[in-house]
């Protein structure tokens, strides 16, 4: 019995042994991304600046280990090259640096999506939601994890949570009335999809949609006159997939900011504004010293309300080149968002120095001198 | 080792994104703890792989009865299981000792020509009427350099001289095609009693009459029939209720070997469909006197170019009309309701079987149309990308149409991370569900890489495959480590037919792989209950048996099945349909493409029975 029992202990250490074995090896190869494995990964046919790109972004990440932005930017190199698992890699040495940056969690997302790992990509969302509660695609990516997953109502909650904080945005209405249709709540799902089809009455997907919602309803006759639309040519697609969204976060790090800017400007136009924030940042990250893109950003946060944030971009910006008097004028109307009533005049008092004959600020000037006289 | 590699490997995955603290580090313990309890657990079922055990003299004898006859020898398998316990695998890879030698060959060090990447058909069908079941395997041949042995290039038939024997009857028998062969299919069209195949080639298409005894002929230029496009699947069915089979054939791009692909790292890769202009289907009416005349446009199935990859046959509307559904590769796919007069509409879009739940476009591949939570209605499944999961589109009744419900049925996480192209959905253990078995393989290389004995161009594409479980209400569970040696293997595999291979009573599996040798899996999974295969025979002026539904009652459930030869991907299924019951009922139930419902009672399962149209009650 006795020796039945040494041997079962002697089988249990050794089991323990090869865990431990197993647990340090996997630790030593897959904690950070090494020389060993930038040569596994640059081997073979790949392109020429490819691996100059990996490599030049290695030499910074390998000489300045504490910093987040080398680790970061090397996780991104990896990431736009289709290395979504050695991303991962960098983007945990970056984050555990800088836990709390968003966007090292939101791209570590991304490539995890990429990767096919749907429950961790989930948990990475869900930090940077934690971050930044008011950005909206995340909302978006989790209600489309969650839903895949076949929780329903959570889906349905988060997607809610986007339309709230994108009313216009209508492939957001539409995506979510997808999602009720799914949870078989049919009379919601034709409430966000009629607010679609005021917008674009001739949306391919979303008069299929209230199609399936007018069967499923029984309202034949209604289901009738959405196949009548739907035969007509001009149905046009506001699809916004997640292959576009992630295309397009991995193309973006191939990009020259030009690009970025361009592409910002079509998520301006959509009203889509923390994508062009998105767009801007990586513009941003090409030319640094550009004033005109930061001067964008704060706009772009100025917009949505977010005006202590903007007020330091427009700092920015003005660091760089203290004449822009566009610049002036949107710190101006985010100082009197914020109450700095004196600082807006300050800046508009500028921009007449700068340009006496300025007539943008015309207006601004006038109510922020009654306002003054008002005071005085 | 097998499997604690694949265990090892996928955890390592997983670890890769865990932070090192310490409290990380307890939290790796322990998992990696369970996971080697779990593999440890399962060693003795993965070592006893390899010892495959031998066919006994008096399997070997069996010749396999119809009509109501039963299998002595079976009934004793299922009274005295032997050997079938949890610990044993239940899919025991006998292609070694099966005779099947064969090994779809691309030639070409890299990845590259799109077709390459598209892979190869099964055929499973009783060739020769001698009871038992033959194969016919699609080889790839026009990117064979110059001098190469023709043998290497032609799609093979491989004849079963007794369970699980097969030799390679190739030579004679008039199936050697020396196509690019994608797909295969299986079907009597000229109603003669002997299935015919039909084909499906990178280039022209081909169709061969069964002349009997093994013998085909090649009858594609006198059958009318001139497909030159990117055939896919194709699949046989009597859409007009003419009382003969027509076909439609699925057709993929429209391909040219000069466009070259990249990948985001500027390596050669595989080009997807949207490299070239997708294609249009083709449907095929036969006009009965032995010839084919194309009703594509008329019947509104050209409307419609999308890349079309695999194609089922289901009543969505029992209205008694077949209708036809077409997986498409990154493009919508398409539900044709058949309207009775020769025309067909694509309510896909409608019913909410085009998209997934997300309102995306995915890369849809395999598809079976099967009913996998008993409610007597047929699902769809479909097969995917990576990052996209595999898609199971629940029936929700006659007119009302389809809800992704892949989420609710388990079936979504674990697959977003390969790529499904073969599917089969057969009663693994006989307890009265369909389990689904998903064959992976990767098109874009990406990082995650398995190991593996894959020859290039395929080395960094091998997956595992899948099996899923179902729990009887449509729920599934992957299944690792009991059935590991279906699953532990890592190789890039495309379709997948399941089939009573040995005439046991349980299904056997077909996996063709690219660049390695297609595999040969015994079920001997433990039997939860008993089995039914039934074989339906039509009559001149009769039905067609293709599309019918048969129906088997176990306990309170109702077993609804499809008698199809075309489902899973570029494959043909025998044409026979089999059940598994935990409490069986005598009453067998058919509905006759028309719609004509025939009740049959039958004495007892566990035997293989033979139902004749016009022979049931009619309800």
């Amino acid at each position: 019995m006795t020796h039945q029992i040494n041997s079962f202990l002697q089988l249990k250490t050794l089991i323990l042994l090869v865990i431990f074995s197993s647990i340090f090896s996997t630790t030593k190869s897959f904690s950070q991304v090494t020389h060993e494995d930038i040569q596994t990964i640059i081997s073979g046919e790949i392109a020429l600046p490819v691996k100059n790109a990996i490599l030049g972004s290695y030499s910074f990440a390998k000489d300045a280990p504490a910093d987040f932005k080398a680790q970061l930017q090397l996780a991104k190199v990896l990431a736009s090259h289709d290395f979504h698992k050695w991303a991962q890699v960098q983007y945990m040495e970056a984050i555990k640096l800088n836990p709390d940056n968003m966007e090292a969690h939101y791209l570590s997302g991304i490539s995890l999506e990429l990767l096919g790992e749907s429950e961790s990509s989930l948990a990475q969302y869900q930090k940077c939601a934690e971050l930044d509660p008011d950005y909206a695609p995340l909302s978006f990516r989790i209600g489309e994890l969650l839903g895949r997953a076949g929780q329903l109502e959570a889906s349905v909650e988060h997607l809610k949570k986007y339309t709230q904080k994108r009313p216009d945005c209508a492939a957001g209405q539409r995506r979510l009335a997808q999602s009720l249709i799914s949870a078989e709540r049919y009379t919601e799902a034709e409430k966000y999809l009629s607010k679609v089809l005021l917008v674009h009455p001739n949306e391919k997907t979303s008069l299929n949609s209230m199609a399936t919602v007018q069967l499923r309803l029984g309202n034949m006759e209604a289901l009738t006159e959405y196949q009548k639309l739907l035969v007509k040519d001009d149905v046009e697609n506001i699809a916004f997939p997640i292959t576009d969204i992630i295309n397009f976060t991995v193309e973006l790090l191939n990009k020259s900011p030009n690009f970025w800017v361009e592409k910002s400007e079509v998520f301006d136009k959509a009203n889509q504004l923390c994508s062009s924030i998105v767009c801007l940042e990586i513009a941003h990250e090409g030319r640094p010293s550009d004033p005109v893109i930061i001067d964008r950003i704060g706009r772009n946060y100025l917009r949505l309300g977010k005006y202590r944030k903007a007020v330091r971009y427009f700092n920015s910006s003005l660091n760089i080149d203290g004449s822009r008097t566009i610049t002036l004028h949107n710190r101006a109307l985010a100082f009197i968002e914020i109450g700095m009533i004196q600082s807006a005049i300050k800046d508009v008092d500028l921009i007449y120095v700068l340009e006496p004959d300025n007539k943008r600020s015309s207006g601004l000037k006038e109510k922020l001198d009654t306002v003054n006289r008002g005071r005085q | 080792m097998g499997c604690i590699d694949v265990i090892i490997s996928c955890d390592r995955l997983f670890l890769d994104f865990i932070p090192k603290s310490m409290s990380d580090f307890f939290s790796r313990v322990l998992k990696i703890a369970a996971m080697a309890s779990i593999s440890l657990t399962f060693i003795p079922a993965c070592s006893s792989d390899n010892k495959q055990k031998p066919i006994s003299n008096s399997k070997l004898e069996i010749n396999t009865p119809l009509e109501n006859e039963s299998l002595t020898q079976n009934d004793a398998d299922n009274k005295n299981p032997p050997s079938k316990t949890a610990l044993n695998p239940w899919l025991v890879d006998v292609t070694q000792q099966s005779g099947i030698d064969f090994t779809y060959k691309i030639h070409s060090e890299t990845a590259g020509p799109l077709i390459a990447a598209v892979g190869s058909g099964i055929a499973i069908f009783d060739a020769d009427g001698d009871s038992d079941l033959d194969v016919y395997l699609a080889q790839a041949s026009d990117t064979l350099p110059k001098g190469t042995p023709s043998k290497a290039g032609m799609n093979r038939f491989f004849e079963q001289i007794a369970p699980m024997k097969f030799i390679d009857s190739t030579e004679g028998s008039g199936l050697a095609d020396e196509g690019f062969t994608m797909g295969v299919a299986s079907g009597d069209y000229n109603n003669d009693g002997l299935p015919d195949i039909y084909v499906c080639n990178n280039g022209q298409d081909h169709l061969y009459k069964n002349l009997g005894g093994g013998q085909f002929t090649n009858v594609t230029t006198e059958a009318g029939i001139d497909i030159q496009g990117t055939s896919v699947s194709a699949g046989w069915l009597d859409y007009d209720l003419d009382g003969d089979l027509d076909l439609y054939v699925t057709q993929y791009v429209e391909y040219d070997i000069k466009t070259q692909c990249t990948d985001a790292a500027g390596r050669k890769e595989f080009c997807g469909p949207k490299a070239f202009p997708p294609s249009k289907d083709v449907l095929l009416q036969n006009t009965g006197d032995g010839k084919f005349i194309d009703v594509s446009t008329e019947s509104g199935i050209n409307k419609i170019a999308a890349a079309s990859l695999g194609v089922v046959f289901l009543d969505q509307n029992a209205d008694g009309l077949m209708d036809i559904y077409v997986a498409n590769d990154a493009y919508a796919n398409n539900l044709y309701v058949n309207q009775g007069d020769g025309k067909f509409v694509d309510l896909a879009p409608i019913l909410g079987a085009a998209l997934n739940m997300n309102g995306q476009k995915e890369a849809g591949m395999g598809v079976i149309a099967a009913d996998f939570d008993n409610d007597s209605l047929l699902d769809l499944f479909v097969t995917h990308l990576v990052m996209e999961s595999n898609t199971i589109y629940k029936n929700l009744g006659s007119n009302i149409g389809f809800n992704d419900t892949t989420g609710q049925s388990g079936l979504a996480t674990s697959s977003m991370a390969f790529t499904g192209f073969g599917v089969s959905a057969m009663d693994l253990e006989l307890d009265g569900d369909l389990d689904l078995f998903i064959a992976n393989g990767k098109v874009t290389r990406g990082d995650s890489i398995f190991k593996c004995n894959t020859p290039p161009p395929f080395t960094e594409y091998s997956e595992p495959n899948h099996i899923y479980l179902n729990d009887g209400s449509g729920k599934f569970n992957i299944d690792k480590n009991p059935l590991c040696e279906f699953s532990k293997d890592v190789r890039t595999s495309r379709s997948i037919v399941h089939a009573d291979l040995d005439r046991d009573g349980d299904l056997d599996l077909i996996v063709s792989n690219c660049q390695e040798p297609t595999q040969i899996f015994r079920n001997d999974a433990p039997r939860s209950g008993q089995w039914l295969v039934v074989d339906l025979l039509g009559i001149k002026g009769g039905p067609v048996t293709e599309g019918a539904t048969v129906m088997a009652q176990d306990g309170e459930e109702i077993l609804t099945r499809t008698f199809t030869t075309c489902k899973g991907y570029a494959s043909a299924f025998p044409a026979e349909v089999h059940f598994g019951a935990v409490n069986p009922g005598n009453n067998i139930e058919v509905i006759w493409p028309g719609g004509i419902r025939e009740n049959f009672n039958i004495e007892k399962w566990n035997q293989r029975v033979q139902l004749t149209y016009g022979e049931g009650e009619t309800k």
